[in-house]
């Protein structure tokens, strides 16, 4: 079922990476270099406490980092880095300037209060940064081979699968598998998430709110079935790792799945969909829908 | 040995691992939802679960007009509410009892703790004309016999400029 080179012996459950061409994943790096440096916070001057350390802020104090903001230098360096990383050059020094970037950043700020906007990036550098740094050839490490690179695309999707399928998990587990049932509770959630955003930007409140939240309570197996489907999606999401078909269309559902959120309870995740986009949809579309070059005469 | 010998099976926990469906992925899965929110990993716990109330911190003037948060204060609400609760998570967990058990007073401590953090990155060009104070409020939306409603805001903290 595998469509990847080196998993053609190797059923559906066990696969690896995909053989993806030079330029795909040339295209993929220069994309993904993008959304790293616009994900990165680089406001840090509010963070000036870590009142609620999280991952290494419990061992180490980020709050300089809200005293002294990055500068111009600071972001040249990161974006001098991110360059050579999208040419594949010595990815495993040239991406560190990056990672370490939006680690200690992302750290101060979610020491503040948890918001969960930058994880997926943040884990997706890091997991490539691992690949780039211990290649298993020395050779690999300046001018990474086609294997490696995609390797580095294997271990990205890993982390994008593994962190929809642990947030449906957590659902069910937190709900004590009742999340189903306990949809149409859902209605008072839209009703604060779409609250607080008014209180964010002082924008009103779309208009059809009431009417739809009242109709999750009214029609309950109706609203179990749309937010079911979603948590489907977050539990399925194994199924990218499969081919490149898979990749494809698990890509469109997830970022079909952040439209809705963002409609209905304006929540943006805008990372996310960039994400599903470039690693999983615009990489997969020709193999998905079966494109084939015109036959010669 | 010839090409032709097949390489030799792998033993113990080798084994299981190669069996192992998605073997990276279930890995990391395990990971991230036993170490939770430790920053990059997560395990990613929005709306896992809820029950029929939820509130929203916002800040307003002395009149209760609403401010704009991402504006003047560079951070939103539903931050300004996750840091509210942890405050209240940490007043109350010496006594074992759940957030939603604390008292008006304990509330209004925690929100005093956030309003002081909110206050001291606020950009007063941001805010609306005629301001003299800040106050914290939460507003708590409920279902309840089949309606949606919501309560008062409570006021959780107030400063003056």
């Amino acid at each position: 079922m595998s469509a990847t080179a080196s998993t053609a012996k190797t059923p559906w459950w066990q696969p690896g990476p995909i053989d993806f061409s030079k330029s795909e994943l040339l295209l993929m790096r220069l994309f993904f270099a993008v959304m790293v440096f616009f994900n990165v916070k680089w406001e840090t001057a509010p963070y000036t406490t870590q009142r609620n350390p999280t991952g290494l802020a419990h061992f180490i104090d980020f709050t300089w980092l809200a005293h002294h903001p990055p500068g111009l230098v600071w972001k040249g360096i990161v974006a001098a880095g991110l360059f050579c990383y999208m040419l594949g050059i010595a990815p495993g020094a040239t991406l560190a300037p990056a990672a370490l970037t939006a680690l200690m950043i992302g750290t101060l700020v979610t020491s503040k209060a948890m918001q969960h906007s930058w994880h997926l990036v943040t884990l997706i550098v890091l997991a490539q940064f691992i690949v780039y740094a211990w290649p298993k050839r020395r050779a690999d490490w300046l001018r990474p081979s086609l294997a490696v690179h995609r390797l580095a695309i294997y271990a990205t999707t890993v982390v994008f699968a593994a962190a929809y399928v642990v947030c449906g998990v957590v659902k069910l587990v937190n709900s004590d598998f009742r999340w189903i049932q306990k949809v149409p509770y859902l209605s008072v959630q839209l009703l604060k998430s779409n609250w607080a955003s008014y209180y964010d930007t002082l924008q009103p409140v779309a208009p059809w709110l009431d009417r739809a939240t009242q109709a999750i309570v009214d029609y309950p197996n109706i609203a179990r079935l749309f937010f079911g489907a979603g948590l489907l999606i977050e539990l399925l999401g194994f199924v990218i790792l499969i081919n490149r078909a898979w990749a494809f269309w698990g890509g469109l559902a997830i970022i079909a799945l952040h439209l809705s959120i963002s409609k209905v309870m304006d929540l943006h995740f805008e990372y996310h969909m960039a994400a599903a986009l470039v690693f999983l949809v615009l990489p997969n579309v020709r193999h998905a829908l079966r494109f084939r070059a015109p036959a010669s005469v | 040995m010839t090409d032709a010998t097949p390489a030799p099976a792998p033993a113990g926990l080798r084994f299981w691992w190669l069996k192992l469906p998605f073997r990276h992925m279930t890995v990391l899965v395990v990971f991230l939802f036993v170490v939770k929110e430790q920053f990059p990993f997560s395990n990613f716990p929005m709306y896992s679960n809820f029950d029929a109330e939820a509130d929203v911190l916002y800040i307003a003037d002395q009149s209760g007009r609403p401010i704009g948060m991402d504006a003047a204060f560079r951070t939103g609400s539903s931050t300004a509410k996750k840091a509210w609760k942890k405050e209240v998570a940490r007043i109350v967990n010496p006594t074992k009892r759940d957030t939603r058990q604390a008292t008006p007073e304990e509330r209004k401590a925690a929100g005093a703790v956030v309003l002081g953090d909110w206050f001291a990155n606020m950009h007063r060009d941001y805010l609306p004309p005629g301001t003299t104070a800040v106050r914290l409020y939460r507003r708590t939306f409920e279902l309840k016999e089949g309606k949606l409603g919501d309560s008062t805001p409570e006021l959780l903290a107030q400063k003056p400029l």
